[in-house]
């Protein structure tokens, strides 16, 4: 039997909004965001003290009234609304520049090349964000809201390329993963053979976490999802007395560095680290390339850095600084306080690790760009 | 020593009020809510008052929301059907752009573009499914501003009753008997579609 309800949510199909309609809301939201954060101008009106009173509700169906919380006690400024329009010059302006600094960074000679995957993201940059929870959340609410990532077939491959800073000079990485997880392929450093070698035979050790990408296009789409399998996967923990959320931080980035992964994914690991404690964020930080990044920050006797571009929150790269000298840890993960120098792993300020990813991309064959 | 710490220090997933408390000190968060829900408000908005005017509407309700971040009851959790709640009270104040639309629904009924074998194609007819977006229009015109609202909050936007209740900041019966006065308004509306009706509608 169709109903009258059937019917009306049948006849007329919902539309779907248009990129600009997106952007333009998204670019008046992000203007009364950025008014939220400048202070008023103190010309136009004295501020109103509506902020730090609770304010209280009455329930309408009945229930107990419910105070509004924390939210409710720093409470919207009312003068939020008069603020937005009467300044709405200058809320364009502060867009105009954000769009600007947005191009210069994406036409620099560090843009992406070539031959990495066009960035998706939001066109107009946003304000960033404050802190590296926020960050992280801003971001994977942006990967939510795009359409699936197209992931190789079993028989593509995967290129991928980095370049380490760490090494003198920087050392430049080109691997091949093929679509079903069971070849690898890469250049050697001496005049550039490629080699080309099979998986998951009797000799080979498959890739840890997976990188068949039939096991990634299922990978769990909420944090604890990933979680529980990250930490389930053979090599992870990385070592059994690493703390967890070395372990979760570390992974997280292994994860996204040489794959595609689906953007649910993404955000999902996003989402592991918003939740991370600990963390923070560097908002101006640059990456070994020179490319203006947000790093997100997570230290423990080493500073992990996992830097993201701005504007699309795509992982560009990662550096790893040694904040004090670090030892090799015995076999109950501790260090004796007498350990001997040639158990020294980096001294103080060293940068062991500090990698810009230059390529992700599907190709058809090994050796491809 | 490294610090250990337990996987439990991971918690569940983020959820709205998590957001919008974090939103309370860091404006930016307030992204998270509209990357979450514009769509789910434009397609709303859309269904009411067509494309153009669901473009401005939508900006607007996320720009309200965000003035008005901090009445969001956090044990609410989900920031979805106060939204909505904010979105109606906006389409009401333009029923007559909402009147224009549905006329013009009705206008063009016969001209739908079924390009997903619509539905009501498919268990009508094509020529009973013309006849029947063209009462559903007139009957959605016909109906009182209010009791539209919680029909197309009920059928378009899925929200429950008591969810009705919260975003519209009606006691739940009322938007029960608002609903039920819709509903049968809507059904004698669509019972001129004639006596086949019935027929058809058993398909």
């Amino acid at each position: 039997m169709v109903d009258e309800m059937t019917l009306l949510q049948a006849a007329w199909p919902a539309g779907e909004p248009t990129a600009q309609s997106r952007r333009q809301a998204l670019e008046r939201l992000e203007a009364a965001m950025v008014q939220a954060k400048s202070p008023a101008p103190a010309t136009v009106r004295p501020r109103t003290v509506v902020h730090g009173q609770p304010t209280e509700r009455r329930s309408v169906n009945g229930r107990a009234p419910m105070i509004a919380g924390p939210v409710g006690a720093v409470g919207p400024p009312k003068q939020f609304r008069w603020r937005r329009w009467a300044t709405a010059g200058v809320a364009a302006a502060a867009a105009a520049t954000l769009v600007v600094a947005a191009v210069t960074v994406g036409t620099g000679d560090n843009g992406p090349p070539p031959g990495e995957q066009p960035a998706k993201g939001p066109v107009v940059a946003a304000p960033t964000p404050d802190s590296a929870p926020v960050l992280l959340l801003v971001a994977a609410a942006s990967l939510r809201s795009q359409p699936t990532t197209v992931l190789p077939k079993p028989d593509q491959w995967v290129y991928y390329a980095e370049r380490n800073f760490a090494k003198r000079p920087a050392e430049v990485t080109e691997v091949w993963n093929r679509g079903d997880g069971r070849a690898t392929a890469w250049l050697r450093r001496d005049g550039g053979t490629l080699v080309v070698n099979g998986i998951g035979g009797p000799d080979e050790p498959e890739y840890s976490p997976s990188m068949d990408y039939s096991v990634i296009a299922g990978l769990p789409t909420t944090a604890a999802g990933l979680q529980d399998w990250l930490l389930a996967t053979d090599e992870h923990p990385f070592s059994p007395n690493a703390p967890v959320d070395l372990n979760v931080f570390d992974a997280t980035m292994v994860l996204m560095r040489e794959r595609i992964l689906p953007p649910a994914v993404q955000a999902a690991a996003y989402e592991l680290l918003a939740q991370m404690p600990g963390t923070s964020l560097v908002k101006d930080a640059k990456a070994a390339d020179g490319r203006s990044v947000v790093a997100v920050r997570w230290t423990d006797d080493y500073q992990h850095d996992l830097f993201l571009d701005p504007q699309t929150y795509q992982y560009v790269g990662a550096r790893w600084t040694a904040v004090r000298d670090v030892y090799v840890p015995g076999t109950d993960g501790t260090v004796p306080d007498d350990a001997p120098r040639t158990r020294l792993m980096a001294r103080a300020g060293d940068v062991t690790l500090d990698v810009v990813r230059t390529a992700l991309t599907v190709v058809d064959q090994p050796g491809q760009r | 020593m490294k610090r250990a710490s337990m996987p439990q220090d991971i918690g569940p997933p983020v959820t709205d009020a998590d957001v919008i408390r974090l939103a309370a000190e860091q404006p930016d968060a307030f992204t998270v809510i509209f990357e979450r829900y514009f769509d789910d408000i434009w397609r709303y908005a859309a269904r009411r008052l067509g494309d153009s005017i669901a473009d401005d509407l939508a900006a607007e309700t996320f720009l309200l929301a965000f003035d008005r971040r901090g009445t969001f009851l956090l044990s609410a959790g989900s920031a979805r059907p106060w939204l909505y709640g904010i979105a109606a009270n906006l389409i009401a104040r333009r029923q007559r752009d909402e009147a224009r639309h549905y006329r013009a629904l009705a206008r063009s009924a016969a001209t739908v573009e079924d390009q997903d074998a619509g539905f009501v194609e498919a268990v009508l007819g094509r020529a009973d499914a013309a006849v029947h977006r063209e009462l559903l229009a007139t009957a959605l015109a016909e109906l009182n501003p209010e009791d539209r609202e919680v029909l197309l909050l009920t059928a378009w936007a899925g929200l429950t009753s008591t969810e009705i209740a919260d975003a519209l900041a009606v006691p739940p019966g009322t938007v029960r008997s608002r609903l039920h006065r819709a509903r049968s308004q809507t059904r004698t509306v669509l019972g001129r579609a004639g006596g086949n009706q019935k027929e058809t509608c058993h398909g």
